[in-house]
């Protein structure tokens, strides 16, 4: 069912190819005619042109190629070879899967050579911390106290610990989210901070603050009180705008539960309320999960009957355009049996032009491909249930060897 | 008998004939090449714009056979109303020869500065490569010369997880 499918880099014609070339060399044996083939192919390719062959590389092939001689070795290890690789975009986002409620072990799915890797992500304590990602910086947020912040390149495992970030020390939700610029390199990072006040059930205190890596410095951007709605922890900084979905704390059955704030970052219009701005989310939501793609603003949600919104009968995407939802797919039937049992909250994730989505009961993956428009399962995660109620959860971010927080 | 000099005025003026550049390789061919689609070379677009006059442009680097088939690619890329799927299955198919014919592409496609030869050579030889291990790359090129196993293992290092 789930591997059938052909690959989607076309290099079938390739794979022919490189069997003639291996079948080729074993016919010049060392005793053979050796002179037409005695000089090594890559004498010929002078080192700017080998430079941007290796660029066009999968993160884990260019690792391979540096070890196959000192010459490539030297390339990949060079400054101007990683400024290279920030001109192009030859990576797609990987998803990382944690196989354990605990410890922070996990497999990252790399979708060009279709392959599980066992990496280590540094910093990182437990896989219930708070994860953000952008350009291939990663940042982590404990999840007790919420006052120890790393970002990191989770592929060098370079990282810095960032100062405290402010506000309420326990809050009861706090959402975070992260943006890196690709020309100059810094990095934002937000988190809204959701505290219900005492003795009143229906208002929330809400902060936004926000850290510059420039300035290296916090401050608090924004504070509201929100009366029956608040906060959670799904939150996305696209193209300078910060976005959180709400949540009603009513106990009416209103038929949207869900809500969606714009927060200009350049703070333009930080005397308006955010909750006069929310947007509605198009149908009944059992959750959602926002996501940046190319700058624009997508939305995966579970879709909820309309008479019991907390049973999910589907799996819809979506992307903001202006004020409006426009929807891009729905989960066909087959994955969304696939699943098997799909609970009505799930893990979804995913940048440029890929959506990963994940039941928290299983180590399935699904692909949803944003130009194709195509559906796919990834091939299994090297990783089986231990026990009937273990939960499995993912974060996606590009994997990149020039950046570094 | 020749014809007087105005015999074309009273008709209406022919079409602007497509401007033809010649281009000489190393080994004394000729090639003839439109303008439109020389110009997707840089290196030969300055030519062009330096040099009015002439329409014979020497390439000393590159020899006949090579060049015979950069005009081609270039005539192709310029050609009006195709789309990208044929172009790409043309292009694909472009590439489909021995390293050699393919490495020599690619230098003639860094020497006259044209992108879209280079890009597309670039990512032929980048599929070669990909998935493969180490090995298999030193056999598909031919390297010989390897590094010694302290360099493999400061490579390898915290990144085993790529070599497995």
């Amino acid at each position: 069912m789930m591997d059938g499918e052909t690959s989607w880099v076309s290099c079938n014609y390739d794979t022919a190819r490189d069997i003639d070339d291996y079948e080729l060399f074993s016919e010049l044996s060392d005793e053979g005619n050796q002179a037409a083939s005695a000089v090594s192919l890559d004498v010929i390719l002078p080192d700017d042109i080998l430079e941007r062959i290796l660029a066009c590389l999968p993160v884990a092939s260019i690792f391979r190629a540096g070890s196959v001689c000192k010459r490539w070795q030297e390339i990949v290890s060079s400054r101007r070879f990683l400024w290279n690789l920030s001109q192009v975009l030859s990576q797609k986002p990987w998803y990382f899967m944690f196989t354990s409620t605990d410890d922070p072990g996990g497999y990252a799915y790399d979708p060009i050579l279709r392959k599980w890797y066992n990496i280590e992500l540094p910093c990182l304590k437990t896989s219930n911390w708070f994860k953000a990602s952008s350009c291939g910086l990663v940042s982590f947020m404990d999840n007790d106290s919420r006052s120890e912040l790393y970002v990191c390149n989770p592929i060098t495992k370079c990282s810095e610990k960032l100062a405290e970030p402010p506000g309420l020390k326990f809050s009861d939700y706090s959402a975070l989210a992260m943006s890196t610029s690709r020309v100059s390199n810094g990095y934002q990072i937000s988190i809204v901070k959701s505290k219900q006040i005492p003795g009143n059930f229906v208002q929330w205190d809400l902060s936004i603050h926000l850290y510059d890596s420039e300035a290296r410095m916090w401050a608090t951007s924004h504070t509201e009180v929100f009366t029956g709605w608040r906060a959670g922890d799904e939150c996305v900084i696209c193209d300078g705008i910060l976005y959180f979905l709400i949540y009603s704390t009513g106990g009416s059955l209103l038929e949207n539960r869900h809500g969606l704030i714009p927060y200009d970052l350049s703070g333009r219009s930080s005397h308006d309320l955010l909750i006069n701005n929310s947007i509605p989310v198009p149908c009944p939501l059992t959750c959602g999960r926002l996501m940046n793609l190319k700058g624009n603003l997508v939305m995966v949600g579970g879709i909820g009957k309309q008479d019991r919104p907390d049973i999910i009968k589907g799996i819809g995407i979506w992307m903001l355009k202006g004020k409006e939802w426009q929807e891009i797919a729905r989960m066909p039937h087959k994955f969304f049996q696939g699943f098997g049992e799909l609970d009505d909250v799930f893990a979804s994730s995913g940048m440029d032009d890929l959506i990963y989505i994940q039941s928290y009961g299983s180590s399935l993956l699904l692909l949803f491909d944003m130009n194709l428009k195509t559906w796919k399962w990834s091939p299994k995660c090297p990783v089986t249930k231990r026990f009937p109620l273990q939960l499995f959860t993912g974060f996606s971010f590009e994997p990149r060897l020039e950046i570094a927080p | 008998m020749s014809s007087p000099p105005s015999a074309s005025a009273s008709s209406s003026p022919p079409p602007c004939p497509k401007k033809m550049i010649t281009l000489r390789s190393s080994d004394g061919a000729t090639f003839e090449i439109e303008e439109t689609a020389a110009l997707q070379s840089k290196t030969l677009e300055n030519m062009i714009h330096e040099n009015c006059a002439s329409t014979l442009i020497p390439v000393p680097n590159i020899t006949g056979e090579v060049l015979a088939r950069v005009v081609e690619f270039c005539s192709k890329h310029a050609e009006a109303g195709v789309d990208d799927e044929s172009l790409g299955a043309w292009d694909e198919e472009f590439v489909a020869v021995d390293h050699t014919t393919l490495f020599d592409y690619i230098r003639a496609a860094n020497f006259l500065e044209i992108p879209t030869l280079l890009d597309l050579g670039c990512q032929t030889v980048a599929d070669m490569i990909k998935g493969k291990t180490p090995d298999e790359i030193k056999k598909t090129f031919k390297i010989t010369t390897a590094c010694t196993p302290e360099e493999e293992e400061e490579v390898r290092g915290e990144n085993q997880w790529a070599f497995e």
